[in-house]
């Protein structure tokens, strides 16, 4: 499959509701022109579809008749692994869906807008279509390994045996590891939590989560990713410890402005993972990409360079490509895409998270 | 002198013979006495027995006149044994009550092996009814009949088994409220997009007036000959023709969607209903198809529901809350027994027939799943309370108990099961369409209460 951005991008609904595919299907007509719609009243038609169809995106239903959206999005990240599976769920079963977390890139709640749903979903697309090494954009994709390292799983899980652990020491915990950070916001920022707007701040995550929820996502993880061994220690040190110095030069640039919290927050965690894309494609790449990394630092071509000659994509796009899956803000993601992009002039007067963190990045 | 001696023999031995006369009499008179302390020792403690359990214990005779009593019943109605004494028994019992005969016809339909014990109600002497439970018996001394009747009061029992009943009803509602926000999630999802697309449609309608207004207005009266053309482009412009063809659809989902959410709010609130304690008439047929649609997004996934109901049927007069109750509670069951079997085997097809029909003064019901099954050693046990097979967090087994215990004790129906074990189950639930004369009572005075 080519990935030029000139071709449609071709999505699948799934629902065995007809009357909630007739009224998606009528609005998606009119908000999303430039896809290709293709609806399914099953999980079986939905393969069916994809025998002519190579989906760039499936959004299911949870429950139905016969084959579960879980499972259907499980077949998908087999065949497809290249495909963006979201789950589109009326149900509120918060464990069953804390499970479907491992298979689904993100989970909307029903109900919700068709916009949101374009919005959400177009972004992802966009930067999906700047990836250029097709190995590396299926295996960002597929999701079967996640830039989390094992020990960390291990850590977390011994915290939450201790009867009165704090969620204060679980936070400490989370902080070091980017992975688990970013994939602890995921879950919380599924809409499926009902959170009226986005959660940046780990601590409030924990809270809001509760042990026995974070045990179920932690026990997830463990089963369901090969956690990746090539995960480099050194490097996962140097990603975690520059992104937080950054993040602390945005924050009290964003506080001699006087932005509400929501907008720090946001500024906060798009300069902390603004390397993301680096662990991920040491995941993807393993030991090439630390070669790259290596070679970066001895010549005289920058990082970038060396990443688009080897991937035809940067790790910023990696990132923010890793990270609109799992619906970070809009403003993030853009934020993390361009970092690298010098020909982006910094703002007099800084407006956007981009403009914030871009002017704490330089100073 | 050998008539001295044989005098003096014949003494002798007649001393001898009263000597063994008086010993034997005097063991004798021991063991009488012995024998006499031990009854009497006995009988005290049958006494105190009978004095200090907590059951009442009243005896009557044939015509009815009450011989004895202990304290507890004294207790328990209020009255004094001197009063009571000699009294017609069936001044325990209240007005309603009085049109049985003590006659053996009796005690044999009531005091069988089969039910020892039955219950009813009394009336203590400040005229208060409450529940009891009695268990009669019949002897003969003398040749002459009498009868005993152990009363236990059970309006506190009672009392407790209809807060379970409640808080039973309340856990199956529960079970169903995360699938009951999926039924209602959907629709409202539906409803809320063709909305939001009735809302572009309309803005698309307002710009297609006011252009072609425009063009009248431009051209005076009447369409000018190049009038034709630009309409089209209109149309074409704002998309007319695709909104002209979605609308009606649209509108008609939109009213479905509502319409759906409306009837399970409906169902939701005939579930919820609190409980009156009077009967009141009941649509079975609709109360099937109510539960029907609330355990919705429990059965869907698991196969298919098919109705065969008898529009004939009359409405019955019952305690609705608690037979929806039951209905509710047999179909989550049936759910569940099917959801085990297509565990086993996933491709097995789930299916539930409810079936109602009309035989004499009984309407009947009957449930069917195509689940597990039930063993035949469980088959008895499955009305007891707290009995289940299910795994923990499936079910605390006090669904079919409550069922069983509303259809039986509240209503005087009768409530059967018939299963192979593998091929699934058929529950069959019996209701008088009117309140048998032995009506169970709605709402109980508990004994002390005041009226």
């Amino acid at each position: 499959m080519s990935s030029s951005s000139n071709v449609r991008p071709s999505i699948i609904f799934v629902d065995d509701d007809p009357m909630l595919l007739s009224s998606t299907r009528r609005r998606l007509t009119l908000v999303a022109r430039n896809w290709d719609l293709h609806f399914a009243d099953s999980g079986a038609a939905a393969l069916e579809i994809c025998k002519g169809v190579v989906p760039s995106a499936v959004v299911t239903d949870m429950r139905m008749p016969g084959m579960d959206g879980a499972v259907l999005l499980k077949e998908i990240q087999r065949y497809f692994p290249e495909s963006i599976r979201i789950i589109f769920s009326g149900q509120t079963d918060q464990d069953a869906l804390i499970q479907a977390h491992s298979v689904a890139h993100s989970i909307l709640a029903k109900p919700c807008d068709a916009d949101q749903i374009y919005q959400a979903l177009q972004l992802s697309l966009e930067i999906q279509s700047r990836l250029g090494d097709p190995e590396i954009r299926r295996f960002v994709t597929s999701g079967r390994t996640i830039p989390v390292s094992t020990s960390s799983i291990f850590d977390i899980l011994s915290l939450l045996r201790e009867p009165d652990v704090s969620p204060k020491k679980i936070g400490e915990s989370v902080r070091n590891d980017l992975g688990l950070y970013a994939y602890i916001l995921k879950i919380i920022n599924s809409s499926h939590f009902g959170m009226r707007s986005p959660v940046c701040d780990i601590d409030q995550a924990i809270l809001l989560l509760g042990a026995s929820q974070l045990r179920t996502i932690v026990c997830g993880l463990k089963l369901a990713h090969a956690l990746s061994p090539t995960l480099d220690k050194n490097l996962c040190t140097e990603v975690l410890e520059t992104g937080i110095l950054r993040a602390q030069k945005v924050l009290q640039l964003v506080q001699k402005h006087g932005k509400p919290k929501m907008f720090s927050d946001e500024c906060y965690i798009a300069s902390l993972f603004q390397d993301f894309g680096k662990l991920v494609l040491s995941v993807s790449a393993g030991s090439r990409y630390l070669q790259i990394i290596e070679h970066s630092r001895h010549q005289a071509s920058s990082l970038v360079d060396l990443e688009r000659e080897a991937f035809r994509c940067t790790h910023a796009e990696v990132g923010a490509y890793l990270l609109s899956l799992w619906s970070f803000p809009s403003s993030v993601i853009r934020s993390i895409c361009r970092h690298e992009d010098l020909q982006s002039s910094v703002q007099e007067e800084p407006e956007t998270v981009e403009d914030f963190v871009r002017i704490a990045s330089t100073r | 002198m050998p008539e001295v001696n044989v005098y003096q023999r014949m003494f002798e031995r007649e001393r001898e013979a009263r000597k063994q006369a008086e010993e034997l009499l005097e063991t004798m008179s021991l063991e009488l006495y012995d024998a006499y302390s031990q009854l009497k020792k006995s009988s005290d403690e049958v006494f105190a027995i009978f004095r200090s359990v907590t059951d009442g214990i009243v005896t009557f005779n044939q015509t009815g006149t009450i011989e004895s009593l202990n304290p507890a019943i004294e207790r328990i109605f209020g009255y004094s044994e001197n009063v009571l004494k000699g009294q017609d028994i069936r001044v325990l019992l209240p007005q309603n009550k009085l049109d049985f005969e003590l006659d053996d016809e009796f005690w044999v339909d009531r005091c069988s092996e089969a039910q020892p014990k039955f219950a009813t109600q009394g009336i203590n002497a400040h005229g208060q009814i409450f529940d009891m439970e009695l268990s009669a018996s019949k002897s003969s001394q003398a040749g002459k009949d009498f009868y005993v009747w152990v009363i236990r009061n059970t309006s506190q029992i009672r009392n407790v088994e209809r807060k379970m009943a409640v808080s039973q009803r309340l856990e199956a509602i529960g079970q169903l409220a995360a699938g009951l926000s999926h039924e209602i999630n959907t629709p409202i999802q539906y409803v809320h997009e063709n909305v939001k697309f009735l809302r572009d449609a309309f803005k698309a309608t307002e710009e297609v007036l006011v252009r072609v207004e425009r063009e009248f207005s431009s051209a005076g009266s009447y369409p000018t000959p190049g009038f034709e053309e630009s309409f089209r482009q209109i149309c074409s412009e704002t998309q007319w023709d695709f909104f002209r063809k979605e609308i009606p659809i649209a509108l008609y989902e939109t009213l479905y969607g509502s319409k759906r959410v409306t009837s399970i709010v409906q169902a939701i609130r005939d579930f919820a209903h609190p409980g009156a304690s009077e009967m009141s008439s009941l649509d079975l047929n609709k109360a099937i198809t109510s539960a029907v649609t609330l355990a919705a997004n429990h059965w869907r996934t698991l196969g298919e529901i098919v109705t065969d109901l008898d529009r004939s049927l009359p409405n019955i007069t019952c305690h609705v809350s608690e037979i929806n109750q039951v209905i509710l509670n047999l179909l989550i069951n049936a759910c569940d027994a099917i959801a085990e079997a297509r565990a086993a085997n996933p491709d097995r097809l789930g299916k539930i027939v409810f079936r109602t029909w009309q035989e004499g003064n009984m309407a009947k019901l009957s449930i069917t799943d195509s689940g597990v099954g039930i063993k035949r050693e469980n088959l008895e046990r499955i009305f007891t309370l707290f009995f289940t097979t299910k795994a923990v967090g499936k079910g605390t087994g006090q669904g079919l108990a409550i069922a069983h215990s509303i259809v039986v004790e509240r209503h005087n129906g009768n409530i059967d099961v018939v299963s192979q074990l593998g091929e699934g189950a058929t529950f069959i639930v019996s209701l008088p369409i009117q309140p048998l004369g032995d009506v169970p009572p709605g709402d109980v005075v508990p004994s002390g209460g005041s009226e």
